[in-house]
Formats: C-alpha cells, sequence, structure tokens
C-alpha cells in the first residue's frame, strides 16, 4: 500500500498539501513515494542511521546518559521550496543580515545614532545580556560583525515566512544540511535526479572566502582556524567538519597562546601566527582575562589581540545584544533607519515585558502566548502557555514580574506541517527553517538551510538539543 | 602540525597497534591450549598474562585463568588499561579529538570496530566462537591499516600515527622476548609460538627453515631488517618518521632513539638462556621507554599541556 494513501494533513498550513491537493512543486516527490511502502522507506532510514553512526554523525544532548554518542536524526522525507519562494526568503535574509550588522556596527563602532534618534531606548541595549562593552571601538573590516548569521523561520497558519528568531553569536547546523544531502543521495538517488536541486555543499570555501577577507595585513595567505570548546561541546561534530572542509587547523584553547598582542599556535615545530579565528565558543568564554575568569576553554589575552587589530575573530564579540530578543522587536525599525526599505520577512507579533501595558495583557492570556527568556538559546527556558501547568504557569509569571527585562511573550506560531516518517507510516509534523546567511565582501546565503522537524506529533518545539529531527531541504532551481 | 593533534595521531597509532597485538597473542594461545592437556592448558594462559605483566591484577578479578575469564579480562574489560576493549574505546576517542586531521575513511574504520565492540557483538562472538571473535577484530584493525596506508598523504600526520604504531610494536616484539626467555628459554615451541604471535612462522621458516636453532629464532625476532614485527625494523622505521616530524635540532627524541637503535644494531647478542641477554633485554625495553618519553617532552617543548586522552603505562 503506498504510503501516502492515508496521510492525513491535519488542520495546520500543510507544506505538501493544499485541501487535500499536493502542490505543484511536491508533484515528483507524491509520485515517487507512491511507488513505496513502510520498508523502503525503513531500509533506507536504518541504511542512513547506520552510514551516520560510522561516520561519527553525532549532536549530543546535554543531560542523556548516551548523549554523546547519539547519532543525528534525519527524516528522509525531503522539505521542498519552490524556486518562487526561495527568492523573496533570500532577498529578506540578506536585507534583514544587513540591517542587523549596520546596527552592530552603530552600537560598537559608531555614534549609536539609533539610540540618539530615538528609535531604541538606551537602557535596552545597556541592559542586554548580549552586549559587550568589551568590543566598543573595535572595528570590523565591512561591517561583517556577522559572518555566519543563522535566522530562523516559521511559516504561520497562512503560509507566511516569519522570523522566529535571529541567531548571531555561533549558529550550529551548517554541517547536518551537507551531511542529510549527502544522506538523501544515497537513499534517494532517483528522486534528486528528477528534481533540479540546487547544491549545498560549497558552503566550506563560501565561509573561507568571506573569512579570509577579514585578516588583518595584506597576507595573501592568511592562516584560518576554527576554535572549539572542545569534543564534548554538543556541536563537536560541526567544529571539526567546518575545518576539514576549509582545510584550517581545528584548534583548542590551550593550542593557541597570545604573545605581545599576537595570537599563535603551538606546533610540532613552534608559534606559527593566526590571522582569522573563527570561534565556536561564546563570548563570555573566549578570554578569561576580560570575560569569565573561571573560563578553561579560553585564551588569555585574545581580546587585547582583538583590539591590537592584530588577529580578527569571527563573529565578532557581542552580537548577542542584536539576537536578544526583546531587541528583536525592533529589527523591522532598523531596516528602516539604516536600509530606508520594509522589511521583507516579518517578525512573529512579539511583546516586551518592560512595557506595562504589553505585560498586563500578556498575563492576561498566559494560555495563549508563548513566553522566552531573551538571551537564551537552544530552546531553553522557553513555556508554551497552552501546554503548560498551573503551577508552570505561576512560575512564569513570578519570573516575569520579578525581571520584566528579561522576558517576552508572542503570539503562538502554528508551525506549518510536513510529511514525516514515523516508523510505521507518514504524519504531519510541525518544522522550522534555519537559512545560513554568510557575510564577506558580499552577502551569500546557503540555498535552502536546516530544517528542523518536532517529532513528537502536536509538538512545537524544533530544537536540535531538545531533541528535535531534521530533514533535507530542497531549494529548486528556477524554470 | 598541532602538537596536540600530533599526539593525539600518535596514541592512536599505539592504541590500534596494541588492540592488534594482543588479539593476536590471544588467537595463538588459544589455539596452542586447545592440544595442551586440561591439566597445563591454564599455564599457556598465566603465561601469556605474564608477558603483560599481569598475572597479579588478573588474580584480583578471576580464581582461574581459562579462554573465557582471560577473554573478559585482556579483550572485553574496558577498566583494565591493558585491554583490547581500553584499546578500541581510546583509539576511538582519541580519534574523535583530531577528527579533523585524519581521512574520513580511518574515521570509518576506526568507528566500526567500536562498534563491534560497544554493540555487544564482540562479547556474543567470542562466547561462541573466541576464534571468530579474535578474528573479527583481526580483520577490523586490517582495515584500519589498510584506510592509514591507502588514504593518508604521507605529510606529519601519516608519520605521526605510524611512529605510535611501530613504537607500540617494538615494546611488544621486547616484552614477548623477555617473557619467553623468562619462563621458556630453551623451548622451541614456545619460540615457534612468539614467532606466530607476531605473523613470523612463515617469513621465518622460508628463511632458515624449521628446524634453526633458537637464537637464530631470537636474533630473527630482534634483529631481521625484512621482517616488520622485529624490533629493528620497528625502531628503524620510527626513526624514518622522527627524522622528517621533528623540529632539527631542537627534539631530543631523535638523539635517544638513534642511540638504543644502535646500541641493537651494532652489537652481539648474548646466548639466550644467559643473564647477559636478560640484561640486554631490559636495557633496550628501557631505552624504547626514553624514547617515548623524550617525544612526549618534545611536543610540548614549545609549552602547553599534553592531551587528555593518552595512557602511558602497559
Amino acid at each position: 500500500m503506498s504510503l501516502l494513501t492515508d496521510y492525513d494533513p491535519g488542520g495546520m498550513f500543510e507544506e505538501m498539501f493544499d485541501y487535500g491537493q499536493v502542490r505543484d512543486h511536491y508533484r515528483l516527490l507524491a509520485d515517487r513515494l507512491a511507488e513505496f511502502d513502510v520498508e523502503d522507506v525503513r531500509d533506507r532510514m536504518q541504511l542512513t542511521e547506520s552510514t551516520f553512526r560510522n561516520l561519527g554523525i553525532t549532536f549530543a544532548v546535554y543531560g542523556n546518559e548516551s548523549g554523546l554518542d547519539r547519532t543525528w536524526p534525519i527524516d528522509l522525507i525531503p522539505r521542498i521550496i519552490s524556486a518562487t519562494d526561495w527568492a523573496i526568503i533570500e532577498d529578506g535574509l540578506i536585507q534583514r543580515t544587513r540591517a542587523l550588522n549596520a546596527f552592530l556596527d552603530d552600537i560598537y563602532v559608531g555614534e549609536q545614532s539609533i539610540i540618539n534618534d530615538g528609535l531604541i531606548p538606551d537602557w535596552v541595549i545597556k541592559s542586554s545580556d548580549g552586549f559587550k562593552r568589551q568590543a566598543s571601538g573595535i572595528p570590523v573590516r565591512g561591517a561583517a560583525r556577522c559572518v555566519v548569521a543563522g535566522i530562523d523561520l516559521v511559516r504561520d497558519g497562512n503560509g507566511v515566512y516569519r522570523v522566529l528568531e535571529d541567531n548571531l553569536r555561533v549558529p550550529s547546523g551548517i554541517s547536518y544540511v551537507i551531511e542529510n544531502r549527502a544522506a538523501m543521495k544515497r537513499a534517494f538517488p532517483v528522486l534528486l535526479e528528477q528534481y533540479s536541486v540546487r547544491p549545498v555543499d560549497d558552503y566550506g570555501s563560501m565561509l573561507l572566502r568571506a573569512l579570509e577577507w577579514q585578516a588583518p595585513g595584506d597576507d595573501s595567505n592568511p592562516t584560518v582556524v576554527v576554535l572549539t570548546p572542545g569534543v564534548f561541546n554538543s556541536a563537536y561534530f560541526e567544529h571539526a567538519f567546518l575545518a576539514r572542509r576549509m582545510g584550517v587547523e581545528l584548534v583548542e584553547g590551550r593550542d593557541l597562546v597570545v604573545d605581545d598582542h599576537v595570537v599563535y599556535l603551538r606546533t610540532t615545530h613552534g608559534p606559527q601566527r593566526v590571522d582569522v579565528i573563527y570561534r565556536r565558543i561564546d563570548d563570555d568564554f573566549l578570554d578569561p582575562a576580560v570575560f569569565d575568569r573561571q573560563s578553561v576553554v579560553g585564551i588569555p589575552g585574545l581580546m587585547s589581540a582583538v583590539r591590537a587589530g592584530n588577529v580578527a575573530i569571527a563573529n565578532a564579540v557581542g552580537n548577542g545584544v542584536a539576537d536578544d530578543k526583546a531587541v528583536y522587536t525592533y529589527v523591522a525599525d532598523m531596516v528602516r533607519y539604516y536600509l530606508g526599505e520594509e522589511a521583507i520577512l516579518p517578525n512573529v507579533d512579539t511583546y516586551v515585558m518592560w512595557d506595562p501595558d504589553q505585560r498586563e495583557m500578556s498575563l492576561g492570556r498566559m494560555e495563549e502566548l508563548v513566553f522566552k527568556p531573551v538571551a537564551e538559546a537552544g530552546g531553553k527556558g522557553i513555556v508554551i502557555g497552552r501546554t503548560a501547568s498551573t503551577e508552570e504557569l505561576e512560575e512564569v509569571r513570578r519570573l516575569v514580574e520579578a525581571d520584566p527585562r528579561n522576558y517576552i511573550a508572542q503570539e503562538v506560531v502554528e508551525l506549518s506541517t510536513h510529511p514525516t516518517f514515523t516508523g510505521q507510516e507518514l504524519a504531519p509534523r510541525h518544522i522550522d527553517l534555519r537559512p545560513f546567511v554568510v557575510t564577506g565582501e558580499s552577502i551569500e546565503v546557503v540555498p535552502g538551510g536546516l530544517t528542523r522537524v518536532a517529532l513528537r506529533e502536536g509538538s512545537l518545539i524544533v530544537n536540535s538539543s531538545q531533541g528535535g529531527g531534521s530533514k533535507d531541504t530542497w531549494v529548486l532551481e528556477s524554470g | 602540525m598541532l602538537s596536540r593533534h600530533a599526539e593525539g595521531l600518535f596514541w592512536i597509532g599505539r592504541y590500534v597497534e596494541r588492540a592488534a597485538d594482543i588479539i593476536r597473542m590471544l588467537d595463538i594461545a588459544y589455539d596452542v591450549q586447545l592440544e595442551r592437556h586440561p591439566s597445563v592448558r591454564e599455564a599457556v594462559w598465566t603465561d601469556l598474562l605474564d608477558v603483560f605483566y599481569l598475572s597479579d591484577q588478573f588474580g584480583g578479578h578471576h580464581d582461574t585463568a581459562t579462554t573465557e575469564t582471560v577473554n573478559n579480562f585482556l579483550v572485553l574489560d574496558e577498566s583494565n588499561p591493558t585491554s583490547v576493549a581500553h584499546a578500541i574505546v581510546s583509539a576511538r576517542a582519541n580519534i574523535m579529538n583530531v577528527r579533523d586531521v585524519v581521512p574520513i575513511e580511518l574515521l570509518e574504520a576506526v568507528n566500526r570496530l567500536h562498534t563491534l565492540f560497544a554493540s555487544g557483538r564482540l562479547r556474543t562472538e567470542l562466547g561462541g566462537n573466541p576464534h571468530s571473535g579474535y578474528t573479527a577484530v583481526a580483520h577490523h584493525c586490517q582495515a584500519i591499516s589498510g584506510a592509514m596506508f591507502d588514504a593518508m598523504a604521507r605529510t606529519d600526520g601519516y608519520r605521526f600515527l605510524m611512529l605510535g604504531r611501530f613504537l607500540e610494536r617494538a615494546e611488544n616484539s621486547c616484552r614477548m622476548i623477555d617473557v619467553t626467555r623468562a619462563v621458556a628459554p630453551t623451548d622451541a615451541a614456545a619460540w615457534r609460538s612468539v614467532l606466530r604471535s607476531v605473523s613470523g612462522l612463515h617469513a621465518f621458516t622460508q628463511l632458515h627453515g624449521p628446524l634453526a636453532e633458537v637464537d637464530v629464532v631470537v636474533h630473527f625476532l630482534l634483529m631481521d631488517r625484512e621482517f616488520p614485527y622485529s624490533v629493528l625494523y620497528c625502531l628503524t622505521e620510527c626513526s624514518a618518521q622522527l627524522d622528517v616530524v621533528s623540529a632539527i635540532g631542537s627534539w631530543e627524541s631523535p638523539r635517544t632513539l638513534g642511540r638504543v637503535r644502535s646500541d641493537l644494531e651494532f652489537s652481539s647478542i648474548p646466548p639466550v638462556n644467559t643473564n647477559d641477554f636478560a640484561d640486554f633485554v631490559t636495557s633496550l625495553e628501557d631505552g624504547i621507554r626514553l624514547v617515548s618519553r623524550a617525544f612526549h617532552d618534545d611536543l610540548y617543548q614549545f609549552g602547553g599541556d599534553a592531551a587528555l586522552y593518552s595512557y602511558e603505562a602497559l
């Protein structure tokens, strides 16, 4: 029996079906699935999983005994985006990234004109955990403070793509985009061939170009490194992956040393100068001399070398102020202010809790809203009103009232659903999309991105660190 | 190359070699004891434990040495630092730490070996037919060697791996010679087992025939220039790698190695059944350990801490 015969798309915006009819760009997939039964998909899933295990493609879920070795979860039913939709998304992402970079540059090396002109209150910026005084006055070439941005998109009940959050510090996931594609090539080669899908595996050179462009001085062959907290970090696989793809060293803090404001690698042949550090360590752990003194993964003196202009680090320090979920509410203003344009991609309706009216309204209808701490990533601390217990809601109310600056409330977005293999059948599961935007001399967007899928029925939590799955994302060539 | 990467690769080399060496020795011991009278079977196993200086430690865990208890101890017991399991787990931990500098083929081969152990399949196989369990590990180790040989450029990374492998192998060959010297210096069958344990019986027989004297066997195990398990061959291989990877002038380990090697190469070996021979072998073993230590110091002479995944003692 075909997999799609009994598929019940449910009541949300469904990516593959439109009122029971297969959407045009999903036609070939539907035809192909009609030839498959459950066993076919199951076999391919098993093959994929054992390949991932042998290749060590993992993502650690903290707090889980066997977490360190969790194989990356992929669902083999691809998510497909038409060329027309993608063109709009791409424009929107580039626009948003330009505005965010302009904002960060204004805050750290500019005149803070957006504050002076009264668009964003000074205290909102200065009270953000992500705002780092230590980054003030440190310029970044081309204002490319977010060399890599991961901007999370969701589709609401009407199919409109909205930005759920910006990740401008150390967004992860690109390696899985590339590995997912490799897996699909093995599992569904015929289908891939039938479609005309834009490739994703050029990312290594895209990123390296952007990083090399940041190199201080005019060395035509600068030394770039990837800085990781180490093998126990959840995204270690990705750190190693990126170093391999770029052909550069993957280093830990202990592999680097700062001498006279210059950063060196400790090699078997003595110190070797470093020009650009693509760091996958949070600001607070970068340099125990100026940030967290307890950090054992950082490099003492690193910030002095950055300030002296002897080494560039990407992403720049202090980007957290722009992905603060309260500052997020001002992004449309930033687009207007810096670019003189209207935002192409709308936000999700969001309420800031320091505003008494918005707070009162939000606390009055907690069951209908989602509450989020402003500075967390990976889905940490999120409470969805309608599924939370009375105790959880009371706890949120207490937290919000104690520290209103630290919370926002958002309207629930009924994330779109996509047919997903449950092991027994295809069923609708909620998905989002994390595209990756790379800023170098120009801004480039990887076609597609990481589609994350909430594996539990009805769940809206797609975060990989909360046990979500993933799908390969196919952006079709136009024409 | 980063010092930390160099160290990681060195230890992958050592651990893979260790797993392969232990498993080969077990396979031969298993084979030998099958033909022994039940009353002396245990001695075959205790002799093997002696090679690793592990009889006391083994006694703390098990009452009698049987195929099953020795397999549990030397193969499956991860907490025993001289076990195949420990070597496999450590090799994998190290390769995860240097995964950005090794080819996918090698990573995959090591992961497959790890899965054989971690999935419980190895335990099942050993419980059924020990020989097929040993063979499974041996085949995986050969696949790993193949990946090193076929998929790696002959750059520093490859050389550090080989350095680890051949240093480990030199130590292992030395240890087998030392123990056989101590327990059965004149027993031709015992020396033949040693030859088999290092895949050398065939090569030896081709060269010297099946009736050669014990001293000829020992000379072969120590000094043969073509046989890849002889101590001299291993040390020569180590030299070849160290000479290329070392920072000229500032590394101590190439000098230490040079001394150990020439002591072996240019001395006449005392007869096996003498104290002089015992001293000779002991000083050779000590020398090899010194090389390992000097190498470590060399890696971090420019500062920095040694990585966390090494286990020096065997």
